[in-house]
């Protein structure tokens, strides 16, 4: 269809604007964690100290570490578990397909401060002191039924007889699930991990009512210090930025690396 | 007839590859006119630049006298049957009939009357609220046919629209569709790949390759005087071969002569040569003028297909009489059953 | 397959423990009285009653009338930006939504006090316009910076809900329309937007419920001052140790939530059932 000139220039406007609009702050955040001053208004020359102050400091040390290893933790319990459960429910009956199913919507449509403070009384009914185990452990509950969603349907387009097939030709069933059905489905469960990954990584909401005796993840490290202008904030913000930029690049460009490399060379 | 639509010179390419390289072609009225050919032939995309849908690159398209390329789509007095029917799913058969009608503000009314007699037409009378996602193909193809007949264009546009249908139901909506196309007068554009749809109901068939057309003429034409050795491969089964045209009436392949009934070609001009499998009668090795085996013998329920395998190649017959597998047969046809094309042919 | 069938069991006891449990609790402080004492207890509507005080309730409708206009904003900004995308070429379109996306990735605390330098007195804006010699705006601590707040961190929900569906319109129903005489702005109206509306139902779900319940962005921008639902919610468990009216405060706002989801479908149903029983005259 032939588009006039008005109509193409508006939509480059209004996309750009949109566009401009979601990665201006972003970028003025980015560009004053290296400004000399602790304004974050008026330029006073370049400098790394925000940076400096950041790798010295401990807090942002222990609260960088424990974000990762409660995102590693959690990740991996919560694709094994998920990934088990998944497979079961795909065998199981209607019944309980439904309540799990249900139930697992739960903390996924309900607001993330709802899920929070059930947790916090959770906790403080058993008796746990809030701290690293609490923050694990909810953790690993709100990733479990993004890994057991992720997986589910790629265990429905799987053909049901596989299992069978392999029983029949003499595995055991444990054999037919590691060897046939888990190598099918190795996709969904990467992706169900990264998912996890990234939920846990990123949470701020749910680690913030959970956790106790100074255990800080990156978001409540933020959180907190956000209370005074802190250009150190607009450091730590742009490594994050970075990281992120960098993992998806990657993520894109690998695939077309991998292709180049099986193309023959003339 | 009077000439409604006239192609002229029709170039068209997308990203490296030409899809129509010079398409002329005049359609009347009234006619029920066959765009034949197989997938990625150019069939489609020439009715889509009829339609509005797509801009040729080159070559002018006339509507009733007047060069119409430029038009949009909702301007054309061309209305197109969709080749998955493109039913609004929103809206009930009702309303996607009325739809047309109802964007020219069309009196109620006379929507109603023009829809019930559509409804009529096409046998889908008290469907009427019906939810068009929970209809049949069939019906939801006759409604498509409905919506756009009831806007009473001059020409109506099909783009395979039976693709979609079982064998049983396919065969009767061919029946249906010539039936309307007589009963309402107007002309039909039909885009199949499937030949014996064309045959079953066209006036006139132009048969498609690689964005050129073949041949264009009636289908016992096309099926009778294939004019080039695709045409020939494409409509029907026949067995074809090389041979050299001699002179006049005179044609030989396989080592042995023939007489035959065409004429106009070089001396010894080197030719293709195309026969009919019901055209040949298996007879006993004396009376042949063509010698071999008989390999199979496969029971089609209105004929047997039987291959013979002579000094040169497999031949295939169609015969009602049966055969024994592995006996020598004589291989006999008359000489107006050897259709000679050109080897350069093409329109 | 009993031996795949047990493997649900393990995780049927945790969803029990750490799913269903926690909402039972919820319900349970909120009817009853005195905190953490699960031994001495009383059943009560006092928590939900209190509520009901002019304070509070304004902060519900305050959370709401915000939350509402986050929404709207994001529909008016957010559909033609959709539909502007599903328009273009397939690797414009693929480029465009990587685009969007990539924000999200980016943590909201982050993505949010971005904007306290862009917002404040000595901020960015009001240092150019300082510059230029006008004089300065009050931007932050008001309804305008959470609602912007807001906006910039959840429109691109709105805008991939809508584009999702937009992108998988059948471009024959398009076709078809201009087929049958209808020109661009009537086939927009007629058959593009109506079918787009699950889009946009699906990204009012997406906006909506995190904007009613939301706590960072309101202290982040609209100041200690400045409370919503979120807020009050976090006052009650973090601060004051309140839990029994805290719970009530997110049954409350759990149900509003519910409600309004409750009407949204209804209303996408409704229209459905308009359609298809039209007067056939």
């Amino acid at each position: 269809m032939v588009g006039s000139k008005k109509a193409i220039i508006s939509s480059i406007v209004m996309i750009g604007g949109v566009l401009l609009f979601f990665y201006l702050p972003i970028l003025i955040l980015m560009i004053f964690s290296f400004n000399d001053s602790r304004s974050l208004t008026s330029w006073a020359g370049f400098s790394l100290r925000w940076y400096q102050d950041l790798f010295s400091s401990r807090d942002v040390a222990s609260a960088v570490t424990t974000t990762i290893i409660v995102a590693l933790i959690s990740t991996v319990v919560a694709t094994f578990v998920g990934t088990l459960t998944a497979i079961g429910l795909s065998k199981s009956k209607k019944i309980v397909k439904d309540v799990v199913n249900s139930v697992n919507n739960l903390p996924i449509l309900n607001p993330e401060i709802v899920t929070a403070i059930g947790m916090m009384l959770l906790f403080s009914a058993m008796n746990i002191p809030r701290g690293y185990i609490t923050l694990l452990l909810a953790h690993i509950s709100f990733s479990i039924p993004y890994v057991i969603l992720t997986i589910l349907p790629k265990l429905r387009s799987l053909d049901p007889n596989l299992a069978e097939a392999a029983m029949d030709l003499g595995a055991t069933p444990w054999q037919a699930l590691t060897k046939v059905i888990v190598p099918q489905i190795t996709p969904g469960i990467l992706a169900g991990a990264l998912i996890a990954f990234t939920m846990s990584f990123d949470d701020f909401v749910i680690s913030y009512f959970v956790t106790g005796a100074g255990v800080k993840n990156i978001s409540i490290l933020v959180y907190t210090m956000s209370r005074r202008i802190n250009p150190s904030i607009n450091a730590l913000s742009t490594l994050m930025v970075l990281v992120i930029t960098i993992v998806l690049v990657l993520i894109n460009v690998l695939p077309m690396l991998k292709k180049k490399e099986r193309m023959p060379i003339e | 007839m009077k000439k409604l639509i006239e192609f002229k010179n029709i170039v068209k390419g997308f990203d490296d590859t030409i899809v129509l390289k010079g398409i002329n072609l005049t359609i009347h009225e009234n006619e029920f006119v066959t765009l034949l050919g197989p997938s990625g032939c150019g069939k489609t995309t020439l009715l889509r630049i009829l339609g509005g849908f797509i801009e040729q690159n080159n070559g002018e398209v006339y509507f009733d006298g007047i060069e119409i390329s430029k038009l949009p789509p909702y301007k054309r007095e061309i209305n197109t049957v969709f080749q998955r029917y493109a039913l609004f799913p929103h809206m009930n058969v009702y309303d996607n009939i009325a739809f047309g009608l109802r964007i020219k503000k069309t009196s109620e009314e006379i929507i109603k009357q023009k829809v019930e007699k559509m409804l009529r037409l096409v046998g889908l009378v008290g469907f009427e609220k019906r939810a068009v996602t929970l209809l049949s193909g069939g019906q939801q193809q006759r409604v498509a046919i409905a919506r756009a007949l009831v806007n009473e264009p001059m020409v109506l546009l099909l783009d395979e629209p039976l693709g979609a249908l079982d064998l049983k139901l396919r065969k009767e909506m061919q029946i249906e569709l010539k039936k309307i196309q007589k009963e309402v007068g107007i002309t039909f554009i039909y885009v199949t790949h499937d030949q014996e749809e064309a045959l079953t109901m066209s006036d006139k068939i132009v048969v498609m390759n690689e964005g050129e057309i073949q041949q264009i003429g009636t289908p016992t034409d096309i099926y009778n005087e294939p004019e080039n050795r695709f045409v020939a491969d494409f409509i029907g089964e026949s067995n074809i071969l090389e041979g050299i045209m001699h002179d006049d009436y005179v044609v030989s392949f396989d080592g042995i002569t023939f007489d035959c009934v065409d004429y106009g070609f070089h001396d010894n001009e080197e030719v293709d040569i195309v026969i009919r499998p019901e055209d040949i009668d298996i007879v006993s090795v004396e009376q042949g003028k063509i010698h071999g085996q008989v390999i199979s013998s496969l029971f089609k329920g209105v004929h047997f297909e039987v291959f013979v395998k002579s000094a040169h190649r497999e031949w295939m017959i169609h015969t009602t009489d049966p055969v024994v597998i592995n006996d020598q047969v004589g291989l006999s046809f008359y000489p107006e059953d050897i259709h000679v094309m050109s080897k350069l042919g093409a329109y | 397959m009993k031996l795949y069938r047990s493997f649900v069991q393990p995780y049927l006891f945790w969803m029990g423990v750490f799913i269903v449990v926690p909402m039972l609790l919820i319900v349970f402080y909120a009817f009853t009285t005195s905190g953490n004492n699960i031994i001495s207890f009383r059943f009560t509507l006092d928590n939900f009653i209190r509520f009901g005080e002019p304070i509070f309730l304004r902060v519900l409708l305050r959370s709401l009338s915000i939350a509402l206009t986050t929404t709207v904003i994001s529909i008016l900004i957010g559909y033609p930006v959709a539909y502007l995308i599903s328009q273009s070429n397939e690797k414009m379109q693929t480029l465009l939504i990587l685009l969007i996306t990539i924000p999200m990735w980016i943590n909201m605390l982050v993505r949010t006090y971005a904007w306290i330098g862009i917002l404040s007195e000595n901020g960015l804006i009001n240092s150019f316009l300082a510059w230029l010699g006008l004089p300065t705006l009050n931007l932050m601590y008001t309804d305008f910076a959470v609602i912007l707040g807001m906006v910039y961190n959840f429109l691109p929900f709105m805008i991939l809900s809508i584009y999702t569906v937009l992108a998988k319109l059948d471009k024959a129903l398009i076709q078809a329309s201009y087929d049958l005489g209808a020109n661009k702005l009537q086939t927009f109206t007629k058959i593009v937007l109506p079918l787009s509306v699950p889009g946009i139902i699906s990204g009012i779900t997406l906006v909506f419920l995190p904007a009613v319940s939301t706590f960072v962005i309101p202290k982040f921008l609209g100041g200690g001052n400045y409370v919503l639902i979120g807020n009050l919610i976090e006052t009650q468990f973090i601060t004051v140790g309140q839990w029994n009216f805290g719970s009530a405060i997110s049954m409350i706002m759990a149900s509003v939530i519910m409600l309004s989801m409750f009407i949204t479908k209804r209303f996408d149903q409704d229209i459905e059932e308009m359609q298809s029983r039209k007067e056939v005259g």
